[in-house]
């Protein structure tokens, strides 16, 4: 499977770039994988997207996954198509 | 158990004034705020009442540390709303809530209608309807410059014409003596319009040791000290310029800004409005009575100035319109205010009818960021005139007259203010399970919810916590400002709560969230009896559809599981309605 990653505002000046390209086959097509995937060959997005004991752990970024919030996946599923997962920035405040 | 707990009763139609005590079973469950609003809503307004007919009432509450500790100014205003026909409470700062307390009264409601136009005045020496004619038409900034010695609650010429989304208006002067307030949402200025009640002027007299209070002074004392080092160590820091506008590049950045009716999450000009930007025309700030913050931020920029703009009024009334110049926005929130408008709902209106335009559904010269347009439609708006008149009633009633559901964003009649859901799906299950209708303080999910475990299981019981606990937060009444700033909301919770035993109660925070919970329930039985139930629980279809700039929708299935879910950990049946034995339990109804 192709995975194309979307990184915007401050994430893509991290990594130094607009998208990441990456690859998955058979079992390692699971979404808690790739992000694994992610975060060990893009090390500077650590900060933001961790994942420990097959649980994802963000701080302070929304993960949008084909359109649809990372939310409603489960994350020990079998990802059976290309994916395009946009990575939303760091924010601070609020009320 | 504190002791001075009166309310004034105002009969429109006999023209009579009564005081009556709050029975103190009521009290203690209830507190006051939204608490005191739910029950008497429930208890004397019947199930489907018309919002704008004699029987409908209009409840007024401030709570139990307004004028006791700093920072408690806000007031809790509630109604049958016009645009969604049941539960509806809005909550404005200002200087009412103090001079209320302060003139010995919990709360005021406001029953019947009178035959003329008339004001209520609250001193000292007096407490009477004055007859206000003189007052009809007049704007907000008119009637609070008229009144120049009092508080005043008031509405604008909207209220007066029962434009569904009215809203009630304290201490708008042209030069602002302190912080105005507005209670916006829902429509209750045209509930008080419907009652020819122009305004409520109040000028307190007692001091604290007047108002026959049982309060440990020293704990007081030490309470007060640590809430001020909590307010300059968080609060402040994170209001930054004030009025909620950091929240701005939040959104801009995140993508869940209202663009063009939420069709996009963001525009090319998004930095003018940024707090930033902002910053660059900021001339002074106002506070609330008795708060240090002072959040209010006043600005000007080429001959414009405001003394109120807010975060939801510059993404409602400026992005979602692209209207994207600050001096533009300006004006458009000096119209708005004056009229009496809201402008979370006048900027989804605006934004809709524009939509309509642009797709031939509507012939009326509006295109979007044209400034004199959209001035000259909340004019029309406003005063009923021409197309005016269909907007007037909101988008979901206006969205019925030209059969265009499809493009209508709002849940159960109330406009959705200014976060796209598709980007923070947490606020889609708030939206969709407020009580008042689209709203996003019941459960403000945004910042959150990007900095936890992604687990549906954890967001539902995120909104649900948040609604428990803001409810509980709004018998105080509490400001969301500034709750919005703790770094330990747990913690800042639990302080509320000790200044509150101070007074002799006797609540741990365990305790105070389960008030939280008993009124959410008491006011999700009001919106049951009033017709509500899952088939109004639900998204506008704008939000299940792809969006045109990311692609980002909630699929119909996903929100279900959500809902679901929601009902589940609540309690509630199959069609979103608490059962008897939860209602029971939480003590709403008696065993």
């Amino acid at each position: 499977m192709r995975i194309t990653v979307k990184l915007y505002g401050v994430l893509r000046d991290l990594a130094g770039r607009e998208t990441l390209e990456l690859s998955c086959e058979y079992d390692e097509c699971v979404l808690y994988r790739i992000f694994e995937k992610i975060v060990q060959t893009h090390p500077e997005l650590k900060n933001y997207i961790n994942v420990v004991d097959k649980e994802i752990y963000v701080r302070g970024v929304n993960i949008i996954i084909n359109g649809r919030h990372i939310m409603f996946y489960d994350i020990n599923e079998i990802v059976k198509e290309d994916l395009l997962i946009d990575i939303l920035p760091p924010v601070s405040g609020g009320s | 158990m504190a002791e001075y707990k009166k309310i004034l009763r105002v009969d429109l139609s006999n023209n009579t004034l009564e005081e009556e005590d709050i029975p103190p079973n009521v009290e203690e469950k209830y507190l006051g705020g939204k608490g005191l609003v739910a029950y008497y809503m429930y208890k004397e307004v019947k199930p489907k009442t018309d919002s704008y007919s004699p029987e409908n009432k209009l409840f007024i509450f401030n709570g139990p540390l307004a004028f006791v500790y700093p920072t408690f100014t806000k007031i809790s205003i509630g109604a049958k709303s016009p645009l969604t026909g049941t539960f509806c409470d809005s909550y404005a700062g200002g200087s009412f809530a103090v001079e209320l307390k302060r003139a010995g009264y919990t709360g005021i409601i406001v029953e019947g209608r009178s035959d003329k136009m008339v004001c209520l005045k609250i001193t000292r020496d007096e407490k009477r309807l004055i007859e206000c004619e003189n007052l009809r038409g007049k704007t907000t900034y008119e009637v609070g410059d008229y009144f120049t010695s009092y508080s005043v609650l008031t509405i604008g010429p909207a209220g007066e014409n029962l434009v569904r989304f009215a809203g009630i208006f304290i201490d708008m002067r042209s030069r602002p003596l302190n912080r105005p307030g507005v209670a916006g949402r829902g429509g209750l200025g045209a509930v008080m319009g419907s009652k020819n009640l122009k305004a409520i002027i109040v000028r307190g007299w007692m001091g604290l040791e007047d108002l026959g209070l049982k309060i440990d002074l020293e704990k007081r004392s030490q309470l007060i000290n640590r809430y001020m080092e909590i307010l300059k160590k968080e609060v402040v820091p994170a209001i930054g310029l004030g009025s909620n506008l950091p929240v701005f590049k939040l959104s801009a950045e995140a993508k869940i800004l209202p663009v063009k009716n939420f069709r996009l999450g963001v525009h090319d000009k998004w930095e003018e409005l940024t707090e930033d930007g902002w910053r660059k025309i900021f001339v002074g700030r106002h506070t609330c009575p008795t708060c240090p913050v002072a959040c209010g931020v006043k600005v000007r920029e080429a001959g414009k100035e405001t003394g109120k703009i807010e975060y939801e009024t510059v993404a409602m009334t400026g992005s979602n319109v692209l209207v994207v110049d600050r001096p533009h926005v300006i004006e458009l929130d000096e119209v708005l205010n004056a009229l009496g408008l809201d402008t979370i709902s006048a900027g989804n209106v605006a934004a809709f009818a524009t939509e309509l335009v642009e797709r031939g559904i509507l012939d009326y010269p509006l295109k979007w960021g044209d400034v004199e347009e959209y001035k000259r439609f909340y004019h029309d708006i406003a005063y009923r005139k021409g197309v005016g008149d269909i907007f007037a009633e909101g988008v979901a009633k206006a969205a019925d007259h030209f059969n265009a559901h499809e493009y209508a964003v709002h849940i159960k009649g109330l406009e959705i203010p200014a976060y796209d859901p598709r980007g923070v799906v947490g606020m889609a299950l708030a939206y969709a399970t407020a009580d008042r209708g689209g709203d996003h303080l019941r459960a403000w999910t945004v910042v959150t919810e990007i900095s936890m475990r992604p687990s549906l299981e954890d967001l539902v019981k995120l909104v649900i916590h948040l609604q428990n606990r803001n409810a509980a937060l709004w018998t105080l009444v509490a400001c969301d400002n500034i709750v919005g700033g703790f770094a330990d909301p747990e913690a800042g919770t639990k302080l509320y709560v000790e200044m509150l035993n101070t007074l002799g109660y006797d609540y741990d925070y365990e305790r105070f969230i389960r008030l939280g919970e008993r009124i959410y329930n008491l006011t999700r039985l009001i919106n049951n009896l009033d017709g509500i139930y899952r088939d109004k629980d639900v998204l506008p279809p704008r939000f299940h559809e792809k969006r045109e700039d990311t692609g980002w929708r909630i699929a119909p299935e996903d929100f279900k599981k959500m809902l679901d879910l929601y009902y589940r950990y609540r309690g509630w049946d199959e069609r979103g309605a608490p059962p008897e034995r939860l209602l029971k339990d939480l003590e709403i109804l008696s065993s």
